[in-house]
């Protein structure tokens, strides 16, 4: 008993770490988003020389800050979801279902990881840079398996709470 | 039958939507024997996002988070509550008036119902309004927040629908003060019927400082209408600007926003935007089985052999959308059906502006009805008022928003009379 309480600390711990990483990474990018539009309209109208990779910029950025935010919204179980159905069952199938969710979430991003990976090894994205910035569509692209690993881990962690019954809400 | 089956299944499980869409996508693909279309699945998903008006989302959120933090929602309300708080009543106006001010800035009812339950029902109760009558009306007047610009389901509409969001903001203004208006006059036959207090008259000195103290704040809604109005912004840009405006307003002029507040407001605007954005992003692999399945042309063919005339089609599509925003939240309501309605809509000859302000109403009010309703579970949730009894008192209200709905769903110049006078 004692090895397992061990095991579950140090995988809880671990998660609590991606998740402030991924909090950090997440800030990061939203500042960065927010000072590159205000900066590229001041270029753009006030001095009158636009930014020419402004736009592409807070294009991926906001993409990044999408995939990465999923991911920590999903950690918070703050993604929209209907739970008409949920709210007036017993407390032990609610248990279970929840399990399933988790388990078919885990198998979804499995999916996409997979077919991502396909993708981004593929010679059209190898061999693909972005129009203005000329960054690789490689390293543009890997956000998607990224976040979807991330999700798995998050996931697997929910798994983890609801079997140790470590959280009782949700 | 099976992803319909698969749709419908996940989502009773209480699978974030989201991934609803994503899993349906792929076990219908993987069913339908075109394992290859998968490849293109990651793709679809990254590209959905690369739409410079989506970026808006972030740019309006990360305002409304200023805004509260900067002390800008405050001075709204004070300056609200001086110049009608003196009227029998006045504290009802007050919430009206300080919501239509708020929506000028925030995009969403549940962001604005959460603010001003927190603020206004407490400062009602005080003043011996009835807590449920209190919570009511401001769950019913939060309803203005996606009407007035800016607007997140605007902004999703216009980039799903590719019509301008700079002419959707300014479609929902007449609109959202319609709505304002017949709020206005439910309160005066209320505040009779019920004799509800009145708060001190404010002196004209004490009006004055707090014009004064609300100028700064009227500065930013300001910049977003004339900013689109002349077409001089797009609306990212114009939120961005007004975004840059509000922290310099709320660190400098009304020095409540501190550089301490910036990584929790940054760090809400992500999870908020996310919530919305990453739901875009599995929405676009999910129009893949639409429009393999042929979904909106059997949509478009139900909806053609019932509906005879153009006002047809607008009941039926009122009648769906109420039913439907009674169970799903709005912006994933508003993601998933303008693809399948809005082609049936132009097919009979609605405005696709017009069709928005219609959607966008619907399901905003869908918001305030049973059993999903996340206005009402926030305003719950804070005010500690039964949803039960929130509703019942806010059946008035209801009515009222059904009837500015009808209002605005069968005469279309309430909608497009003010875009019709700027070219964009």
């Amino acid at each position: 008993m004692v090895t397992q309480r061990k095991s579950k600390n140090f995988f809880t711990l671990i998660i609590q770490y991606i998740e402030k990483i991924l909090m950090w990474s997440g800030v990061f990018i939203g500042s960065l988003l927010m000072i590159n539009v205000v900066v590229a309209v001041i270029f753009r109208y006030v001095l009158k020389s636009p930014v020419y990779w402004a736009d592409e910029l807070s294009l991926i950025l906001f993409a990044w800050l999408t995939f990465i935010g999923g991911a920590l919204a999903l950690k918070r179980s703050e993604l929209a979801a209907v739970t008409i159905l949920l709210d007036k069952l017993p407390l032990r199938t609610v248990k279970y279902i929840h399990f399933l969710n988790q388990f078919l979430i885990i198998l979804f991003s499995s999916i996409m990881i997979i077919y991502s990976i396909k993708w981004l090894g593929s010679p059209s994205v190898q061999n693909m840079v972005s129009p203005t910035l000329k960054v690789s569509m490689f390293w543009i692209y890997s956000i998607i398996p990224i976040s979807f690993l991330f999700m798995i881990i998050f996931s697997v962690g929910h798994l983890f709470d609801k079997a140790t019954d470590r959280e009782e809400k949700i | 039958m099976i992803p319909i089956f698969l749709f419908f299944f996940l989502m009773i499980l209480g699978v974030p939507i989201a991934f609803v869409l994503g899993m349906t996508t792929v076990g219908f693909v993987f069913l339908s024997e075109n394992i290859n279309v998968m490849e293109s699945m990651p793709s679809r998903m990254f590209n959905g996002l690369q739409n410079f008006g989506l970026v808006a989302i972030p740019m309006f959120i990360f305002l409304g988070e200023v805004m509260n933090k900067g002390g800008i929602t405050k001075r709204l309300i004070d300056f609200s509550q001086v110049i009608l708080g003196h009227l029998k009543g006045g504290l009802g106006y007050v919430n009206v008036v300080a919501n239509m001010f708020l929506a000028s800035i925030i995009g969403s009812a549940n962001a604005q119902s959460a603010v001003m339950s927190k603020v206004m029902v407490p400062a009602m109760e005080k003043e011996g309004y009835r807590k449920d009558f209190s919570a009511a009306l401001t769950s019913a007047s939060s309803v203005m927040g996606p009407l007035i610009p800016p607007s997140m389901p605007f902004i999703i509409f216009g980039v799903t629908a590719s019509t301008s969001i700079g002419k959707l903001f300014l479609a929902g203004i007449a609109p959202g003060i319609l709505l304002t208006i017949a709020y206005g006059v439910a309160i005066y036959f209320i505040a009779k019927k019920e004799d509800l207090p009145t708060s001190e008259k404010s002196t004209v000195k004490e009006v004055s400082i707090s014009f004064v103290h609300v100028l700064p704040a009227l500065i930013i809604p300001l910049f977003i209408v004339i900013g689109i109005t002349t077409g001089f912004f797009t609306a990212t840009e114009s939120g961005a600007m007004a975004a840059f405006v509000a922290v310099l307003v709320g660190m400098f002029i009304y020095k409540d926003l501190k550089m301490k507040h910036m990584y929790e407001i940054i760090y809400r605007t992500v999870i908020t935007t996310s919530t919305v954005t990453f739901l875009l992003a599995t929405s676009n692999i999910f129009g893949w089985v639409l429009s393999f399945q042929q979904i909106p042309q059997l949509i478009a063919d139900v909806f053609l052999s019932i509906a005879s005339n153009q006002y047809m089609f607008l009941i039926l599509a009122t009648i769906l959308l109420l039913i439907v925003g009674m169970f799903l939240e709005g912006i994933a309501a508003l993601i998933l059906l303008v693809p399948i309605l809005l082609p049936v809509a132009v097919q009979f000859g609605v405005d696709p502006v017009h069709f928005g302000v219609i959607m966008v109403l619907n399901l905003t009010i869908g918001l305030l009805t049973p059993p999903v309703g996340t206005v009402l579970f926030i305003v719950s949730s804070i005010t500690k008022v039964k949803i039960g009894d929130l509703v019942k008192s806010m059946m008035p209200f209801l009515i009222i928003a059904f009837i500015v709905l009808l209002l605005v769903t069968f005469i279309p110049a309430i909608s497009l009379f003010i875009p019709s006078l700027f070219k964009l």
